[in-house]
């Protein structure tokens, strides 16, 4: 019996010793932890941005906290639900209404009124607007812009095309435009297959921002009904479908697998991305000249816009210094820095968006007022605590039609929408 | 002296019991408890049998899922069992570079779900893959594997069998080499050709290994996850949306805890049932050494 006590014992001191060995003391300052995900670039660049502040600091500490992408929305999901999360995240925007009605951030009204040194004034209002929820702020947008096209304007030039740039200029850069260059800019090789495609098809929900652009709407006002085979957004379909299946003007997935047309590859006219993929593009491309133009936009109509919210969370036994170091995150410096020196992204101030040295650049992309009128332009992104549930329906509607395995778009956008209102009738949760 | 030998072996199996209560009947008991209730990881709310009504009576895709993954086990373990099993008996062959050939067999087993995903991504491509290049050389138009609803749960199917030199092989292996040489010699002088031996002599002798890979078998059909997850997405049209992938992106992407769990006991119950059924089957068709009938 005695021999029992004793291995208990020892197993109680190892498991103790090993614990205490997981404490860590600090140096006195209050240690706040910034969560946030990204490519090594990325977080890098927001290491860097750590150490300025805490270089600044004699009384807090920020501690960088990456995650990988992949699972960063479950980890911070857990870590808020558990009550251990970070002091201050980022928030990708798809995410940030169902965690915002839970009350896991921080409203930040109070904080800025206080401040007398910060003010709104200078954000875009869209941006302010993505991180509001009742009347209430709770987030500063970070890594903010919209959907726009990304051409190669050596394909476009081999084409004898004008550049798309200019015929936006002009106001001539329209939907048919758009297909026509697309068309054009599509090429077979010797061997009877495609070697370079004019356009692609974009990702969802991207394809949702051109039924808008088209005229359309992606939800109603009340964000309760999905809008996306009406009229214009049946059209949207049946321009994609042609475009890829008529025209054949834009690849199929098995043609697009392993990247064989992606952008950077040479061989694609034309690409729909966010703002955030120049960074990537001026790093990989080499071989052809590049830039970037606002789709196509009927008049009346709006473009999307979507950010990151950077937040506070709800239980952070810090919040003024959290709020210091948010502050200092989204000040004109170090906006300046991201986007005019080193040319990173979007800014969502607009003392910085408007200045001569962001607005002329010498490198790819150099209309760089294509950001600011898609901006300008733009209203955010109707994302609400459903998203999950309704998207994969509605896409799943359209899979046959843009296959290529049934060409009837009327019926694939009435079933999409069937699909996505009995998800949306149900209750939430459920 | 018994006392205490007692206490000790409780104290040596402390380990598993703690393991087994907290990491399995635990876990059980609260998926139970959370298909009465919504759980979005921040509130519970008590819903009754709404989960389980709403799965049944409401929620489309889980009937298509289910669809899916039935249709995908229908033939998916006859043909993996019969390759497994022809695999074997070739393997159990006395000729040279045996050993290799057992390694080679075995080798795709053992590559990470992920990459033989991706590698079977390229093989089953419209415009490039390798199989289309074979079924084009025979004079056939090429298949849309992976974007045609027609044809992708095939590619599974097809897909599954370059696991058959796996596990379920090793076991038939083990199998074939443990029915003594007597049978046959005696089934030889008796006249009996090779398919008849095979027939008559080995695959009754090999039943409650094949029991075995057969029970085995159903109940990891209905856990296909990586390469639908991985290929297709559950796509296209829910063409691929297997029960298990359901259930996953139930459970943690629209994090509704309460309906994945429900969706887990459904599942409990149906491979329950069809494992019951098999046992019962089995009495027909599986023969014991020995054993009374």
């Amino acid at each position: 019996m005695k021999g029992i006590k004793q291995t208990l014992r020892f197993v109680f001191l190892v498991a103790v010793a090993s614990l205490s060995g997981c404490m860590k003391s600090d140096d006195g300052k209050i240690q706040l932890r910034y969560m946030a995900w990204g490519n090594p670039e990325q977080l890098e660049l927001e290491e860097r941005m750590c150490a300025k502040f805490n270089e600044r600091q004699d009384r807090v500490h920020v501690r960088f906290f990456k995650v990988p992408s992949s699972a960063y929305g479950n980890k911070m999901l857990v870590m808020l639900a558990s009550h251990t999360a970070p002091d201050i995240m980022r928030v990708d925007h798809y995410g940030f209404p169902s965690l915002v009605k839970k009350d896991y951030f921080y409203a930040l009204d109070d904080l800025i009124k206080e401040d007398k040194g910060f003010s709104l004034d200078d954000f875009f209002k869209s941006a302010i607007d993505e991180g509001r929820y009742n009347g209430k702020l709770y987030g500063l947008n970070v890594l903010f812009g919209g959907p726009l096209i990304y051409y190669n304007k050596t394909l476009v030039k081999n084409a004898g095309l004008e550049d798309p740039y200019d015929l936006f200029r002009q106001g001539k850069w329209t939907w048919d435009a758009f297909r026509e260059y697309a068309i054009k800019m599509t090429k077979k090789g010797s061997h009877g297959r495609y070697s370079q495609f004019g356009a692609s098809i974009p990702y969802m929900p991207i394809t949702y921002a051109t039924v808008q652009v088209r005229g359309g709407q992606i939800m109603d006002p009340s964000q309760t009904r999905v809008m996306l085979s009406n009229e214009s957004g049946t059209e949207t379909w049946k321009f994609w479908y042609e475009l890829r299946h008529k025209y054949h003007a834009a690849p199929t997935p098995s043609q697009s697998a392993n990247s064989v047309f992606s952008f950077e590859s040479g061989k694609l006219g034309m690409y729909f991305d966010f703002m955030g993929m120049t960074p990537r593009y001026r790093q990989v491309i080499k071989s052809f000249d590049w830039d970037v133009v606002p789709m196509p936009c009927v008049p009346g109509s709006k473009y999307i816009v979507k950010g990151n919210q950077l937040s506070m969370y709800a239980e952070t036994k810090h919040p003024k210094e959290a709020w210091e170091f948010m502050k200092f995150l989204t000040s004109p410096e170090i906006e300046k820095q991201l986007a005019i020196d080193l040319r990173r992204t979007f800014p969502s101030r607009k003392s910085i968006a408007y200045s001569k040295e962001y607005l002329k650049s010498d490198i790819a992309p150099r209309h760089i007022d294509s950001f600011l009128y898609t901006i300008e332009h733009g209203v955010p992104f109707p994302i609400t605590s459903r998203w999950n549930d309704w998207v994969g329906e509605y896409n799943s509607g359209l899979d046959n039609l843009m296959s290529g395995n049934s060409s009837d778009v009327k019926g694939a956008a009435q079933e999409a929408k069937k699909r996505a209102d009995l998800a949306l009738s149900t209750r939430e949760g459920l | 002296m018994k006392k205490r030998e007692a206490l000790w072996g409780w104290i040596l199996i402390s380990p598993w019991i703690i393991g087994f209560l907290c990491f399995t009947a635990g876990p059980m008991l609260t998926s139970l408890y959370l298909s009465f209730h919504t759980y979005d990881l921040h509130s519970m709310e008590f819903v009754g049998a709404a989960n389980y009504q709403r799965l049944f009576f409401v929620d489309r895709i889980f009937w298509k899922s289910l669809q899916v993954t039935m249709t995908y086990a229908v033939l998916s373990v006859p043909l993996g069992i019969a390759a497994s099993l022809a695999l074997a008996v070739l393997l159990n062959q006395k000729v040279g570079g045996l050993k290799l050939f057992r390694t080679l067999f075995y080798l795709p087993s053992i590559v990470p779900g992920v990459a033989s995903a991706l590698l079977w991504q390229w093989l089953l491509n419209t415009d490039n893959g390798a199989l289309n290049q074979v079924v084009e050389w025979v004079g056939l138009p090429p298949v849309d594997w992976l974007q045609n609803e027609k044809f992708t749960i095939y590619a599974f199917v097809l897909m599954s069998l370059w696991g058959a030199g796996g596990m379920r092989m090793v076991i038939f292996l083990a199998g074939l080499q443990g029915i003594s040489d007597n049978y046959h010699e005696a089934a030889m002088l008796d006249g009996a050709g090779a398919w008849r031996r095979f027939r008559s002599v080995t695959l009754p002798l090999l039943s409650p290994v094949m029991f075995f890979n057969v029970v085995m078998g159903v109940i990891g059909s209905f856990q296909v996850f990586t390469s639908a997850y991985v290929m297709t997405g559950g796509g296209p049209n829910n063409a691929t949306r297997f029960y298990a992938l359901y259930l996953f992106t139930t459970a943690f992407e629209q994090f509704k805890l309460g309906k994945a769990s429900a969706m887990a006991w459904v599942l409990f119950i149906i491979l329950l049932a069809l494992t019951g059924i098999q046992f019962a089957a089995g009495k027909r068709w599986v023969h014991y050494e020995g054993a009374s009938r």
